[in-house]
């Protein structure tokens, strides 16, 4: 039953799916190579515009990732502690029932000048003039916190409940207060859950390419953006597969870090 | 449901099986007669599990020769070799009912319907759990799920029925009553019974016969009576029941010689201690270092004199609660034994000890 | 141990606003009016009239529901596999075909659909459904084998061993009794792969045709060019569609597999 031949036969069809995958990276980097080059790297990492794209695209997507996790926790630790649990999990996870596309234009019509809070603002007379934030790095970042939030939340959560509660207790009896047994318990025991969720995240924002199109318009682009603005407004194929490879390159760099971290995390506390 | 009394011998031929360097089982011979109730006994690592795991058929022997009732079980798997068994973790299926656990066997054997009804019922009256048949697994207590184990093995009368420490994660006081119960049961059926346990005292209350085993190989195959009594290796003496066990070279002082190199093996319950060990033919003097109360009995650890403390091994003797008497520890007593009544080592089967 | 206040009212106002796009959408879906707005000046079943009675709408919507189905069976079948297939492999050997079947997760989505756009393109399948189910397969993969690998890893490999010592040959101790048990993964792994590709947006757009779309990538375009209630109503449905299809995976295998994934994924080496 657990022949060689048995094994392999039973893995060809995800074999079939690796190797498309495979085969479509292989073909970026091949096409990017023989038909770019590397003049037209230099090209556009000294053009001013691309290179304000590519710092927007890393800061939005390290603040999108700390924002997260900053609002991720406390709302992990929330859910964990809460006997109804189950319930605020579902309003956590709600938002996957709605398109990607349609979430982000919930946002559109939040933010809009004319928008909902934009409306209220000016109606209870706190501002006179519309507050421009729609088309703006702030929407795209809102945008981008409420399209991952989730995600940030599921990974802290589960590392929070696979802590053995009996150590907060003994932390508490050893005479730590409550945010001490917090800092000095709670918190490095689910830090695997925070690097995990948060590198996930980092990873994500950087390719985004919906959100920041709604949201944040074709003027303050990100590098998914970029690509979708070279492929379908310039025709220009080959500054696109660039770009995908920059972007490739840019989102192993920024994750490399926490991978890591993560690698180590989990070693000290496995004790491996 | 008894099977005759021809069907169920079991002939273990010099059976060795390696895991990369590690000799898991080394060169077991062992002939286990049908209808007999035989405990593997041994400390975790022995190679007991992995003896039973090669007679079932999910692990095969690298060398020797295993027969069931005169067929050779190499070559066959394990559904084919009219072998029951009860895991560890008793390995009941959590999608289906009690009675569908126990039918799952005869299914197989493509009974008719009310054949399998007729046997479902008989098995699980046999373990006393009649009104249980509609139960899914997740509803019943440790003890229960037992019984379902034991019925869906025995519903299909096996040759052989192999348990593997089927009683290990049950509390002491339900696990004494099913030891009972399956002793009963085997009794009853006329199985032969093969359990394995790291359990000294589960091994000598419920087998018939008993094979200690000791990294890998047999240390000795004999009755509860035997082993206790007259322990064929050091390792067994020690790991059966407790014991003070003495070289030729300490016991020489006292007055006793022993061939060199051999050993004398003196259970507690046989020393005697304060005014009883006046009459007795060897005497030690020493201190008291501890007393254990245990109910009806009391474990006295003395200490003997003209060695300086920690140097030497402290006798060990169990005395009735009653003829405790004042000795606490401090106290100064005398310890005696019958060297009548020790068992003896010979110096060519010392091996295996610590 | 209870959170204190501060966590408590930050917790409070993230499950309001997380929530808040269904309710905007639900909410402007049966607006009467042509602008998207919130909340709604009227109530009008209008645009759900309009999305029934529109043929590119229920064709796009056909095309992401059968691209979805095939993509969710395909990569289930595959996990179950793979799963299987890696169940007793090395360690070594089962870790770098796990970190395989994982990889696209780890891509940035834009860059993987300039990827697929290039070899798609070239093998003649750039705006075909082919091409476009080969695109979805992939990205589903991972969040199908998960569920599968995570049941399967549960069943404990004493019960196919009690079946194979009861009496049943290697298939039918699968059939009977890994197969039941794996339901729950299985169920799960449909669900994800149908989610996951019913909602792709970001490499779909890229592989689109002229004459050919998805329903995700439908309501984009729709949402660039005139952004009317239109799209709230499809969603509105939508939103109905994928709650059944959670309500009913509860209702035949329950949802605890979700919890056994996640823990899962922190402790890789479990």
């Amino acid at each position: 039953m657990t022949g060689p031949g048995r094994r392999l036969a039973l893995f060809a069809p995800m074999g079939l799916l690796i190797a498309a995958f495979v085969l479509s990276v292989a073909g970026l980097l091949w096409s990017s190579a023989t038909r770019g080059g590397i003049g037209l790297y230099v090209e556009l990492l000294s053009d001013p515009g691309i290179l304000r794209v590519l710092w927007r695209t890393v800061w939005i997507a390290v603040a999108t990732t700390a924002a997260c996790a900053l609002l991720g926790y406390p709302l992990a630790l929330f859910l964990a502690r809460s006997p109804r649990r189950n319930l605020w999990l579902l309003l956590v996870i709600s938002p996957w029932l709605v398109s990607i596309v349609v979430r982000t234009f919930g946002w559109v019509v939040l933010l809009g000048n004319r928008g909902v809070v934009n409306t209220a603002l000016r109606d209870w007379g706190l501002i006179d003039a519309p507050v421009r934030v729609l088309f703006t790095p702030w929407a795209v970042l809102i945008g981008l916190v409420h399209v991952f939030l989730p995600f940030m939340v599921i990974a802290i959560l589960s590392s929070l409940l696979l802590q053995d509660r009996r150590l907060e207790e003994a932390g508490r009896i050893l005479g730590g207060t409550r945010w001490q047994t917090f800092r000095r318990v709670t918190l490095p025991l689910s830090l695997p859950g925070v690097v995990g969720g948060s590198s996930l995240v980092l990873l994500m924002s950087a390719g985004a390419i919906v959100t920041p199109l709604l949201l944040g318009g074709l003027r303050d682009r990100m590098l998914g953006t970029q690509i979708y603005t070279e492929v379908f407004q310039v025709f220009n194929f080959e500054r696109a597969t660039a770009m995908a490879v920059i972007l490739l390159v840019v989102a192993l760099v920024l994750v490399a870090p926490l991978r890591l971290l993560e690698a180590r995390v989990r070693r000290r506390l496995e004790g491996a | 449901m008894p099977r005759s009394g021809s069907v169920g011998h079991l002939e273990i031929d010099s059976v060795s099986r390696s895991f990369g360097s590690l000799r898991a089982v080394n060169a077991v011979s062992l002939d286990i007669a049908a209808g007999e109730f035989i405990a593997f006994l041994g400390p975790s690592g022995c190679g007991k599990t992995t003896l039973l795991r090669i007679i079932a058929g999910f692990e095969a022997a690298d060398s020797g020769r295993l027969t069931l009732d005169g067929r050779v079980l190499a070559g066959l798997p394990p559904n084919r070799r009219d072998v029951g068994m009860v895991f560890q973790n008793l390995a009941l299926f959590p999608h289906l009912t009690v009675a569908e656990n126990v039918a799952f066997g005869l299914e197989l054997r493509r009974k008719g319907t009310a054949e399998i009804a007729r046997q479902v019922e008989e098995a699980l009256a046999l373990v006393a759990l009649d009104g249980l048949a509609g139960r899914r697994i997740q509803q019943l207590s440790g003890g229960q799920r037992q019984r379902v184990a034991l019925a869906r093995a025995l519903v299909l009368h096996p040759a052989v029925l192999l348990l593997d420490e089927p009683l290990s994660a049950l509390d002491l006081k339900l696990r004494r009553q099913l030891q009972g119960e399956l002793k009963a049961l085997q009794r009853r059926t006329g199985t032969t019974f093969v359990f394995v346990t790291h359990d000294q005292e589960e091994a000598l209350s419920m087998a018939d016969r008993v094979a200690v085993f000791n990294r890998g190989g047999l240390e000795q195959f004999d009755t509860p009576q035997a082993l206790y009594g007259r322990p064929a290796t050091r390792f067994v003496a020690e790991f059966v029941g407790d014991a003070n066990i003495r070289s030729a070279a300490q016991l020489a002082p006292l007055g006793l010689s022993l061939p060199a190199g051999s050993l004398l093996v003196i259970r507690p319950e046989d020393c005697v201690v304060g005014t009883a060990a006046a009459a007795a033919p060897v005497r030690i003097d020493g201190v008291v270092e501890a007393v254990d109360f245990v109910g009806p009995h009391a474990r006295l650890r003395v200490a003997p004199d003209g060695m300086p403390a920690g140097t030497t091994e402290p006798w060990l003797a169990l005395l009735p609660g009653a003829a405790l008497d004042g000795l606490a520890p401090g106290a100064r007593a005398t310890l005696g034994f019958d060297p009548a009544r020790a068992a003896q080592l010979p110096a060519s089967q010392i091996r295996g000890g610590a | 141990m209870r959170t204190g206040f501060p966590t408590r009212a930050l917790a409070a106002l993230l499950l309001v606003l997380l929530p808040a796009p269904l309710v905007i959408v639900i909410g402007s879906s049966f607006s009467p009016r042509a602008v998207l707005g919130f909340p709604p000046p009227g109530f009008s079943w209008r645009w759900y009239v309009e999305f029934l009675g529109t043929p590119s709408w229920l064709v796009a919507f056909g095309i992401s529901a059968a691209l979805a189905l095939v993509s969710a069976v395909l990569t289930t079948l595959a996990s179950i596999g793979a799963a299987l297939a890696l169940r007793r492999a090395p360690a070594r050997l089962r870790g770098i075909a796990e970190t395989a079947i994982l990889a696209p997760l780890l891509f940035p989505h834009a860059a993987l659909a300039i990827g697929f756009l290039g070899w798609l393109g070239m093998a003649g399948l750039g705006g075909s459904f082919a091409g476009m189910l080969i695109a979805h397969l992939v990205l589903c993969a991972p969040f199908a084998y998960r569920p599968v690998a995570v049941s399967l890893a549960q069943i404990d490999s004493s019960l196919p061993e009690a079946a194979t010592i009861l009496g049943a040959e290697p298939g039918q101790a699968f059939r009977r009794v890994v197969l039941p048990l794996l339901r729950p993964g299985i169920a799960a792994s449909l669900l994800f792969g149908f989610i996951i590709s019913f909602d792709e947006v970001t490499v779909s757009m890229f592989l689109v045709g002229p004459e050919f779309t998805t329903l995700p990538v439908a309501i984009y375009a729709r949402l660039n060019d005139s952004a009317d209630p239109v799209v709230a109503a499809i969603s509105s449905i939508l939103i109905l569609l994928t709650a059944g299809l959670v309500l009913l995976m509860d209702r035949l295998v329950g949802l605890r597999i979700f919890v056994d994934i996640e823990e899962d994924g922190r402790h890789p080496s479990a």
